[in-house]
């Protein structure tokens, strides 16, 4: 188990005892602890884990979890040890049968960014009911879990319980919840781009020519991403690749250039647009919304016209 | 052809050159080529008069002559009537570079269609000694002054002689004359002062050369992106570019022929621009590796051959406008989005809220408004994930360039048009107050010829009520906005058209 | 719409309402009730406006420019049959619009003959443009558009608005002249016109209204 593991264990446990002592929950954190402790646990690890848990309850866990193929028992220097067994053997074990397995196997194929419904009845070839039922019994079972999917928004995806659901189901910083936080990215267009512009600026009494000024008006994408972290205006973590997806909006808000620096990282610069806004729109006619019912008579004509009459006065 | 363009070519003949000429200039509209016989069938006018009329658009050069089997026929030039909208740019333009006195003979030029220089020239004299007596020229100065409007090839003979009118085979090919015949001066004086003489150029009629301007305008435009992009180092460094490009290359083409480095160095040392001249490696350097590409390094001999893009130069000034028509209309997001799709040439949906980091739902409306609009387009593509699946359809977004550009051309037709009927509108309701201004001016210019005293004057300076006043400096503000955006919207059609044309070739 | 694909099957409506952007269970918008107005809010207005001192100057310029036009024989008027009203402007379009006498105006060496005007045989032949005197110009101009007025004393309209009768009878005169031309251009041994002219005759003389009298004319070259 990995370091990522641990820390995602940690969380779950708080969780737990904000919430209560639940049978499900002390199995919970019987099943996270064995989880960190991929060697196993014995029965003092457990009653140091969760000091004020009776001996009767603590048994009645651990014989459930037992009886439903989560733990090897073996001994080992006289000590009583549980083992986590692999789930992909355990779910085999009991309480699973064919159909349970084929759905259990395209779903673990999904790996981290998890599997639709629609797609699991594909390929296992289920009846939706049937389906249905198999997935409600493996997410009981915790060997998966439904994660909503930022991609699309009320569709939930399956993965293996234990996984950590992938960016793009996530959504990644941008996400709170299922939701796309538009302002934040917003800001961190807007920031992103003071910085560049203001590194620009500074370029204006460059003693070394046009290339040279050019040259100091580039920014890495490191040096972006630590003028946003010290700013201290995101109260997630973000990492290089989300700040050089912002700058990417920038590029595409033709604002902002990128090019590739000799080392292979992203070097990007804040342009001058060749032009000024064309003539055409800066009239009515120009932005008028209503230009294809425009015409010599009717309601909609250049005598009539509402948006020219507001436009001078 | 849009149908717009029709109507614009219409109401700028209505302006320029009344009712009349309006209605058969309509018929020649609809139908492009025709024969004095289908006009007259068409257009209930008396013979005489739509003869008058084709005389007019024939000496103006809205009309050209042809003689098909002996049938002679009429081709009207559609482009030729929207350059009205550019004149006062073409003034300003002569004006700015020749001065004033040449303005003056290319505002005559302007007016009667063609003339001979000796017309010409006596006109502008008699012109300036009206201004003031400071501004008097004597027409040897004057004389050079036509000169160098023929040696800059704004001024052409006119391709319509006597040989020409015989063989109309001559008019197809367009052999530009520049030749300045010899003038009589001493004749110039005499008829400058009001004396009958012989100049000697009779029957050498000029006319003004427009592909000139239009090259001119487009130079200008180039020069004007590169100093707003960088400095106007770099844009001086533009413009002797394009002069050299003109020393080596064909009118129009795509690409200029190779420009070395030498000459680069030796136009550029005479100017007083000493940035330039201490940073030109770097300044080449900097257009050269810009997105906008207007320049391209082809060769390394003698320090480096450079090339203009000129196509690509329009291709990118007409992104960079429809970017800015998109950004105007729909906001910045959908710029973002139309950017994207430019830049990915073929994209999903998904994929554009992805990397446009717009919330799905914006982004497709987004999306389909651009769509719907015309701005961009979809394309299906019909694939078969697995074989029990159901064909899975992806939609595709791109932009189909041309298709674009031909939209917004008609586009700046129609806001043109608009503008126009706009401000003739103004005009109409605003007559009678318009015409009593015009009433009181004249009075009161013609009572000061006559001495008149501050009184008199006053009196009739009262004769507009302060309300009247006020109300005809609102109409003349209108008015002038008007006139002014009509000025405005012909730049952007101007480049789109410059985008067009390159594509032809 | 959306009740309707529901009843055949989940898959395809669910397919349907997301590519309009909708998601599941999202609510739909309601039924629209009323026409759109006519000019809706606008959600981007223009970009601020400016005139620059160069547009100033090219305004000038442009309507300078039209203005002069517009008291030039470029500016071609209607004929104005019935004057009821002498008007300060009629004295000046007289002076500067002489309606057939453009004739005067071109150099018929780069214009097409048959462009020339007919009814003025007397005063044809400007090849060199020496400016005849203003005041026989004018008096010209008056006995022409007596002329005229005594022609068309009953008609009250101008010639633009004209349709009908009238502009029958002014077929009837120009068909006239298009065939009298040839004759008239031989006379002036104007050769070269001569075929143009008698070319346009024979080519658009079927259909015509015309065809006998246009029969006896096509002969007419030939004596």
């Amino acid at each position: 188990m990995d370091v990522r593991g641990e820390f995602s264990s940690e969380r779950e446990i708080n969780r737990i005892v904000d919430v209560g002592e639940s049978p499900e929950f002390i199995e919970e954190k019987i099943i996270s602890l064995a989880q960190a402790k991929p060697k196993g646990i014995s029965d003092k690890d457990i009653s140091a884990e969760i000091p004020d848990l009776a001996p009767a309850r603590k048994a009645a866990a651990i014989n459930k979890l037992l009886a439903q193929g989560y733990f090897d028992l073996f001994k080992q220097g006289g000590t009583l040890l549980y083992r986590l067994k692999d789930p992909s053997k355990a779910k085999s074990v009991k309480g699973a049968d064919n159909e349970e397995k084929v759905v259990y196997n395209i779903i673990e194929e999904a790996g981290n960014k998890g599997i639709w419904i629609r797609d699991i009845r594909f390929k296992s070839n289920l009846m939706p009911t049937q389906l249905n039922k198999i997935l409600k019994s493996l997410e009981t079972k915790k060997f998966i879990k439904a994660v909503k999917s930022v991609a699309a928004s009320k569709k939930k995806v399956y993965m293996l319980y234990n996984l950590e659901p992938d960016r793009s189901v996530t959504g990644g910083a941008w996400y709170q919840d299922q939701d796309f936080e538009a302002e934040f990215v917003d800001i961190l267009n807007q920031q992103c781009y003071r910085f560049l512009e203001q590194k620009k600026d500074s370029t204006k009494n460059c003693k070394d020519g046009p290339i040279g000024a050019r040259n100091i008006a580039f920014a890495s994408s490191k040096e972006v991403w630590k003028f946003i972290s010290d700013l201290g205006i995101s109260k997630v973590k973000l990492s290089v690749e989300d700040l050089e997806m912002i700058l990417n909006t920038l590029i595409y808000d033709g604002k902002v250039e990128r090019t590739l620096s000799s080392d292979g990282s992203n070097l990007y610069r804040a342009v001058e647009p060749l032009l000024s806004p064309p003539g055409l729109i800066r009239t009515p006619c120009g932005v008028c919304p209503v230009r294809k019912n425009c015409c010599d008579v009717g309601e909609i004509t250049p005598k009539k016209c509402h948006y020219i009459k507001e436009w001078l006065e | 052809m849009s149908i717009y363009l029709c109507k614009l070519c219409s109401v700028l003949l209505l302006e320029h050159f009344g009712p009349v000429v309006q209605t058969v200039g309509d018929d020649l509209l609809k139908y492009d080529r025709r024969s004095l016989r289908a006009i007259k069938a068409a257009v209930n006018l008396p013979l005489n008069k739509i003869k008058e009329v084709m005389c007019v658009l024939i000496k103006y050069g809205f009309v050209e002559h042809s003689k098909n089997d002996k049938l002679n026929e009429y081709i009207i030039v559609h482009e030729r009537i929207l350059m009205i909208l550019r004149y006062p740019r073409y003034m300003f333009f002569v004006k700015s570079l020749l001065g004033d006195e040449a303005e003056i003979m290319l505002e005559e030029l302007l007016r009667r269609g063609y003339e001979t220089a000796s017309k010409i020239i006596v006109k502008t004299y008699q012109r300036l000694k009206q201004l003031s007596s400071d501004r008097q020229q004597p027409v040897e100065i004057l004389k050079e002054k036509f000169e160098s409007l023929v040696k800059h090839q704004f001024l052409m003979r006119s391709i319509i002689t006597p040989a020409a009118l015989e063989d109309p085979i001559d008019l197809n090919v367009e052999k530009l004359d520049f030749s300045f015949p010899d003038l009589n001066l001493l004749a110039l004086s005499r008829m400058a002062n009001g004396i009958a003489a012989n100049p000697g150029d009779n029957n050498i009629y000029w006319r003004i050369n427009f592909d000139r301007f239009t090259q001119d305008i487009r130079d200008q435009i180039m020069v004007s992106a590169i100093t707003k992009r960088f400095d106007d180092n770099a844009g001086e460094l533009m413009r002797q570019m394009l002069n050299l490009m003109y020393l080596r290359t064909a009118e129009w083409r795509a690409t200029s022929n190779p420009i070395p480095y030498v000459e680069i160095k030796d136009a550029v040392r005479k100017l007083k621009y000493p940035m330039l001249i201490q940073h030109l490696d770097q300044y080449l350097c900097l257009i050269e590796e810009d997105t906008c590409q207007f320049l391209k390094r082809v060769g390394d001999s003698g320090g480096g051959q450079f090339s203009i893009n000129m196509k690509q130069a329009f291709t990118q000034l007409t992104w960079t406008t429809l970017e800015n028509i998109v950004l105007e209309r729909f906001g910045s997001k959908a710029a973002r989005i139309f950017r994207l799709v430019r830049t990915r040439k073929y994209v999903e949906q998904e994929q554009i809220q992805q990397l446009a980091m717009i919330p799905a739902k914006e982004a497709k409306h987004l999306t389909y408004t651009l769509l719907q609009e015309n701005y961009i387009h979809v394309q299906e593509l019909k694939k078969t994930t697995v074989s029990n699946a159901p064909t899975k359809i992806f939609f595709l977004f791109h932009i189909d360039l041309d298709q674009v550009v031909g939209m917004e051309i008609s586009h700046c037709y129609h806001a043109l048009y608009n503008t126009i009927q706009r401000r003739d509108h103004e005009n109409t309701v605003n007559k009678r107050m318009i015409e009593k201004h015009l009433r009181v001016q004249t009075l009161t210019s013609n009572l000061k010829e006559h001495g008149a005293t501050e009184e008199q004057l006053n009196d009739i300076a009262e004769m507009m009520t302060p309300s009247e006043k006020l109300e005809l400096g609102k109409v003349q503000d209108i008015i002038k906005k008007l006139g002014a955006s009509e000025l405005q919207i012909d730049e952007t059609l101007f480049l789109l058209t410059m985008y067009s044309r390159y594509q032809e070739k | 719409m959306a009740n309707r694909g529901r009843g055949r099957g989940k898959v395809s409506m669910s397919i349907n309402v997301e590519q309009l952007g909708f998601g599941r269970g999202e609510a739909l918008p309601g039924p629209v009730l009323q026409p759109p107005p006519k000019y809706p809010p606008l959600d981007y207005k223009p970009t601020p406006f400016t005139i620059t001192d160069q547009d100033n100057y090219m305004l000038e310029i442009k309507r300078d420019y039209a203005e002069f036009l517009r008291d030039t024989p470029s500016y071609v008027q209607p004929i104005v049959v019935n004057k009821d009203i002498e008007r300060y402007s009629d004295w000046f379009q007289d002076m500067m619009n002489d309606q057939t006498s453009y004739e005067e105006q071109y150099d018929w060496t780069v214009m097409p003959g048959e462009l020339k005007p007919r009814n003025s045989s007397h005063k044809r032949r400007q090849d060199s443009i020496v400016k005849e005197p203003a005041k026989k110009k004018r008096d010209i101009d008056v006995e022409v558009r007596l002329k005229e007025l005594e022609r068309k004393e009953s008609s009250q309209r101008s010639d633009v608005d004209d349709n009908g009768k009238e502009g029958d009878g002014d077929n009837e005169d120009d068909e006239k002249e298009l065939e009298e031309r040839p004759e008239e251009e031989e006379e002036e041994l104007d050769e070269e016109m001569d075929d143009g002219t008698d070319y346009v005759n024979s080519y658009f003389d079927n259909g015509e209204a015309f065809d006998d009298e246009d029969d006896n004319l096509d002969d007419g070259p030939v004596y």
